[in-house]
This record gives C-alpha cells, structure tokens and sequence, in this order.
C-alpha cells in the first residue's frame, strides 16, 4: 500500500500583480481581476530557469522536512508540459541535479491540470506492484513563458510553480484511494500550445490559446458526472470526505462547481496568492492544508481537469 | 416563459455582471461592455438556473439579453 508522507512546494519569487497585469489590459482594472479570478499575484519564473529548477528546488525542500533520504527513492516522476527541451527527458536531469542513486528510474509525464492526479496514480500502481518501494513524485511548470501578455483570460490566470511528493510503500496503511480517469481528445484545441512541438514550424508557433467559454461549459457538464461516477463506483458519498480539492483553475469556476454539488463549505480555494499553476495547484493547495491542518487525519477528495481535455480523480487521506 | 421568470432571469444576470438596474432584456450587448468573462458569466447563469448547458456559439450570436434568455427554450 502507498502513503503519502510529505509535501513541499517552491514559487519563484517574482510576482505578477493585478495592478501590473490591468497596465496591460484594456478594461481590466486590478479590482475586476481579483473579482473574477480570486487572484492577487502570481509567480513569474526567471528567464532561464526552468520548471525542473523550481521542481529541484521543491523537491530539496521535501528532503528537509521528511526522514527519508535521496538515496532511499527508487523512482523519480516529474510531470510538466514546460519541459527543459525535446531530449533528454527533464527527470533525467533532475535526477543528477538532486544526486539520485543510479538505481533510480526517471520519467516525465505531459500531462497538465489532471498531472498530479496522474502521478499519485503512477506512484500507486508501482508501489502496490511492488517493484518500487519509494517515489519523488514532482510537478513543475512555467506557463508563463507561453503567454501573451495581452490576452487576459490567460496572463491573468497562470502563475509559475513547482511541488514535491514523497510517497511511500507502507504495509498496513494506505492514505491513496482508488482512481478515475477521463478524457475527451475532441476538445483537444480548446487548451493548446505549439511551443517545442512538431505539427508547426518554429516560425508558426503560437502562444498559449484557450477558448475560456468552451472549458467552462465542459468543466460545469463534465466534471461534476465524473464525480458522481467515481462516488457510485467506490461506493461513497461526499459526505465521506471532509474537504474537497479541485485543479485551482480561478476561483469563479471554483465556486461554481462547489456550489453545484452543494458542497461550498468543504471545497478549497488556494490561489490568490499564487494563480493557476496547472500540475502544482493540487499539491500546493495539499500542502497549505496540512501546515494549518490541526486535526486528525481527513478524507480529501482531489479531482484535476484541464488540458486535454482531461479529468482524474481521487481520494487521499492526510 | 413568464413575465416573473424573465424578471428573474434579469435580475439575476444584472447581478452576476454588476450592471446597473436601468438595463432591460432588449438592451444591446455591445453597449453593456460585453466580453469574455460576460460569456463565462453567462454560462454559469444558465447552468444554475436551467441545469442547461449553453451553446458557445448560439451564445456568440446573441444581441441582447432577452436572446441569451431565448436559449433556454430550445
């Protein structure tokens, strides 16, 4: 069984502020962003660095804060659609950067706001097959560097950032719970970037497009159906989890599906200070709620969606 | 649909947006700043009050509100 035994998190220290964004923006005023989005600031990675140096930098914060070494993981999963470049895959390169044993595998995930859910899956299954014993699991990414600066329903969303997941073999307790997936590839072009791919020239490339109003109805008819799948499949209800946790898309569609499920006092929100951070925003919303979390142990329901377009849920106990 | 059900409706999507109560169903889009979060708006509207999902592109081709309320009849 896998367990989850820590988490970190690391967020450059440039920020992009509302009032700097809406300089920018024609009939976006600072006041209209934070309302619409629930977002102050977001962080902006520098102009070389990368989103596996933010995930090197989390992951040497998760080291700090666990009583597991580098030398115990046996594999290293880093999901991110900001990769270093086409070849070598990323997690190789963090692999030496961090001084993992040889004995270690290594491997990227493309996956983007469902990313983390991917992850703890990967984790999971290679635990309970008991292959591997001990795994890094990293998110990293730098939309940033994929947006044009003057298309508001993108640069006022994403913000830059990174997380660390320790997961471990554990014989009597398991803190991971069962998986569902979906995906609808016909609405593949709704969220799309040509960067560092092969359908375009480099002459052709694009910045990051996403066709807001058609993520949302897909969000607000999708998402929630997935959800009840995934209750009547691993027979539970809502009531059973204590907190719900959603990709951190923007807290107006956020709001909207919690209020859907009728669930608005368990649903978390954490974004304001960060933006959308695609694979990351689930783990850095985890972690903030297990620093300020005084209780017990809790059920949190995790569902991603985005990219894809995609959706994954599951459940974690923390 | 009634006379009460539109009033509703009205009021309702004049809140969401935080425009000013002077505005009727037949006001023009254009003149209300009409954009991409309004769009946004709007489909969470219609997903709240019809458990409808709004078509993107009947919703692009709307010209005023009572068009959007439109919609929920089909």
């Amino acid at each position: 069984m896998a367990k989850i035994i820590k988490i970190a998190s690391h967020l450059p220290e440039e920020k992009i502020t509302n009032e700097k964004l809406s300089f920018n923006l024609k009939n976006w005023s600072a006041d209209k962003i934070y309302e619409k989005t629930g977002i102050k600031k977001r962080s902006k990675s520098k102009e070389n660095e990368t989103a596996a140096d933010l995930a090197i930098l989390a992951a040497e914060k998760v080291f700090k804060i666990s009583d597991i070494s580098k030398e115990e993981i046996d594999m290293l999963i880093f999901v991110t659609q900001t990769q270093n470049q086409c070849l070598p895959t990323s997690a190789c390169e963090i692999h030496n950067s961090l001084g993992l044993k040889t004995e270690c595998g290594a491997f990227d995930i493309n996956q983007g706001c469902t990313g983390y859910i991917y992850g703890l899956f990967l984790a999971n299954s290679l635990i309970n097959n008991k292959s591997i014993k001990k795994v890094l699991l990293l998110t990293g990414d730098t939309y940033t560097k994929l947006l044009d600066p003057d298309n508001a329903s993108v640069s006022t969303l994403f913000g830059d950032g990174a997380s660390a997941t320790i997961i471990v073999q554990e014989d009597t307790n398991s803190s991971i719970g069962s998986f569902e997936f979906g995906t609808d590839g016909s609405k593949s072009g709704l969220i799309k970037c040509d960067f560092a791919g092969f359908r375009k020239s480099i002459d052709n490339w694009g910045h990051l497009y996403m066709d807001g109003a058609n993520v949302m109805t897909f969000t607000l008819s999708a998402i929630p159906k997935a959800i009840y799948s995934y209750l009547e499949k691993t027979n539970s209800e809502l009531k059973d989890y204590e907190y719900v946790i959603f990709h951190q898309a923007n807290k107006f569609i956020l709001e909207r599906l919690y209020k859907k499920l009728g669930i608005p006092e368990k649903g978390i929100i954490h974004l304001e200070n960060c933006g959308n951070t695609v694979s990351s925003s689930i783990p850095l919303a985890m972690e903030e709620f297990t620093n300020r979390n005084n209780q017990n142990e809790v059920n949190i329901l995790l569902v991603g969606f985005g990219v894809g377009l995609s959706w994954g849920i599951t459940s974690v106990r923390l | 649909m009634s006379q009460d059900e539109e009033n509703l409706f009205l009021i309702k999507f004049l809140d969401e947006l935080g425009l000013e109560s002077s505005i009727t169903l037949d006001s023009s889009l254009d003149e209300l700043g009409w954009d991409s979060l309004s769009v946004i708006t709007a489909i969470a509207i219609f997903d709240e009050v019809y458990g409808k999902t709004l078509d993107v592109e009947k919703l692009n081709k709307c010209k005023t509100i009572r068009d959007i309320l439109k919609l929920s009849e089909n």
